[in-house]
């Protein structure tokens, strides 16, 4: 017996009858070529998550994001109150500006201005260029000619995004839309204990995001992350809630609370420690905050977590113990 | 003569066995200890903590983060063992998690501790 009730048209696809019922190929996930058009098409033009606004808690602080899609390097730095981006590329003659140590890695720091490590030419915060090593030798030189590019950057709350098209495009807001907008309010500024993790996944990157955003691979390939008996318990997959707003999407998963269940459908040490691979148990001070409509649109009871997937590669999970 | 003083505070001397191999300072580190284990000496390990773990706790939540001395944070990196060590334990019964091959995870970043 279904857990959730379906949609009116029988199931979620036909619920939005734009995506159709036809079958999808993948080729656009393992063709080369496809993988140079999505480059320039998408990654060059797209708004692009880059980091925080608590990764820039002083005038001065930066760090650098070396976006290997769009085989580009961009610095992004707070100047007072503004958050400024910029190609990460010193106008003379094209040298990597902002780099420690291996060139190819990010960095991150405080500084007053740029420098180049090669000529010592020197950027102020707002990009200007601000010095030129024995100006007085160049011919026609005006500095005023040669500050960063600057590289479109605005902040939703509280994260980075830039955008890589040298035309003005549709505001950061307006491209996010009412489903997005509508979590704005989540207390993301109180989770202040921040942990990042690398991988490299051998994968198109729609592939990865896709993993993230289905769940009928759950009681598959995550069988055995659970105490046995709790499979009987989650036969399938299903959802209460998916939706689709321009490029993005969201879904709901099913309000499974870990303190709820039976002792033998939970590990040991996660009763023994009060959390496991969904969080804490106990929720945040800050727990009344973060539960927003925007993150039940669908409008029933139990969250589980909502899992946001911002296009083209930004996801977001608000869980209901309010991590 | 005097013994050499443990890793831990003296009240968890009963874990003294374990210290030198899971008082690891970092993830990757105890990753890597994860992984250069016997599932037995997980098993062992994660039998002898898992009735010390709340009295560890209690013991380390009596200090500020900024003020841990060293045989506090030892216990401290010693309940991160733990944990690393539990699902191998718990749900693998082994080291390696299955059809995962050469894939890795890094922490590349990580709160005060």
């Amino acid at each position: 017996m279904a857990r959730f009730p379906k949609p009116a048209e029988g199931s979620w696809t036909e619920h939005y009858p734009e995506l159709g019922t036809g079958l999808v190929s993948y080729a656009d996930s393992i063709a080369p070529e496809f993988f140079e058009l999505e480059r320039e098409a998408i990654f060059k033009r797209a708004w692009l998550h880059v980091g925080r606004v608590e990764q820039l808690p002083r005038n001065g602080s930066y760090f650098t994001r070396e976006i290997a899609v769009a085989r580009t390097s961009v610095v992004i730095v707070r100047d007072g109150d503004e958050i400024r981006a910029f190609h990460n590329i010193c106008r003379h003659r094209g040298n990597k500006l902002v780099w420690q140590d291996f060139p190819r890695e990010e960095t991150s720091g405080t500084a007053r201005q740029f420098t180049c490590k090669y000529h010592g030419w020197r950027y102020g915060l707002d990009g200007a260029c601000a010095f030129v090593q024995q100006e007085g030798e160049f011919f026609d030189l005006d500095k005023a000619d040669y500050g960063l590019v600057p590289v479109h950057c605005e902040v939703w709350a509280g994260f980075i995004f830039v955008n890589l098209d040298r035309e003005s495009k549709q505001p950061l807001r307006a491209f996010l839309g009412p489903m997005i907008t509508a979590i704005e309010d989540f207390p993301f500024d109180q989770l202040t204990a921040r942990y990042g993790f690398r991988a490299e996944v051998p994968a198109n990157w729609k592939v990865f995001m896709d993993a993230l955003q289905e769940q009928y691979h759950a009681p598959i390939v995550h069988r055995s992350q659970r105490p046995e008996s709790f499979d009987a318990h989650a036969a399938g997959f299903e959802a209460p809630h998916y939706q689709i707003d321009g490029p993005h999407r969201m879904f709901n998963s099913p309000g499974i609370r870990p303190w709820e269940l039976p002792e033998d459908q939970i590990k040991a040490s996660e009763q023994l420690l009060r959390g496991g691979l969904f969080g804490p148990w106990d929720p945040p001070d800050f727990y009344e905050a973060t539960q927003i409509a925007g993150m039940r649109p669908g409008g029933h009871e139990r969250g589980g977590v909502a899992l946001f997937e911002i296009w083209t590669s930004f996801g977001i999970q608000l869980w209901e113990c309010g991590w | 003569m005097t013994a050499a003083p443990g890793l831990l505070p003296s009240e968890f001397a009963d874990l003294e066995p374990f210290a030198e191999r899971w008082c690891l300072a970092t993830e990757g580190e105890r990753w890597a200890q994860r992984h250069a284990s016997s599932i037995e000496e997980m098993r062992e390990f994660y039998e002898a903590m898992f009735p010390r773990v709340d009295a560890a706790l209690v013991y380390c939540d009596g200090f500020s983060l900024d003020d841990l001395p060293d045989d506090a944070r030892n216990l401290m990196y010693l309940v991160f063992s733990f944990v690393m060590v539990s699902f191998p334990v718990e749900v693998w019964n082994a080291p390696r998690i299955p059809d995962v091959g050469d894939a890795n995870l890094e922490r590349v970043a990580s709160p005060f501790i």
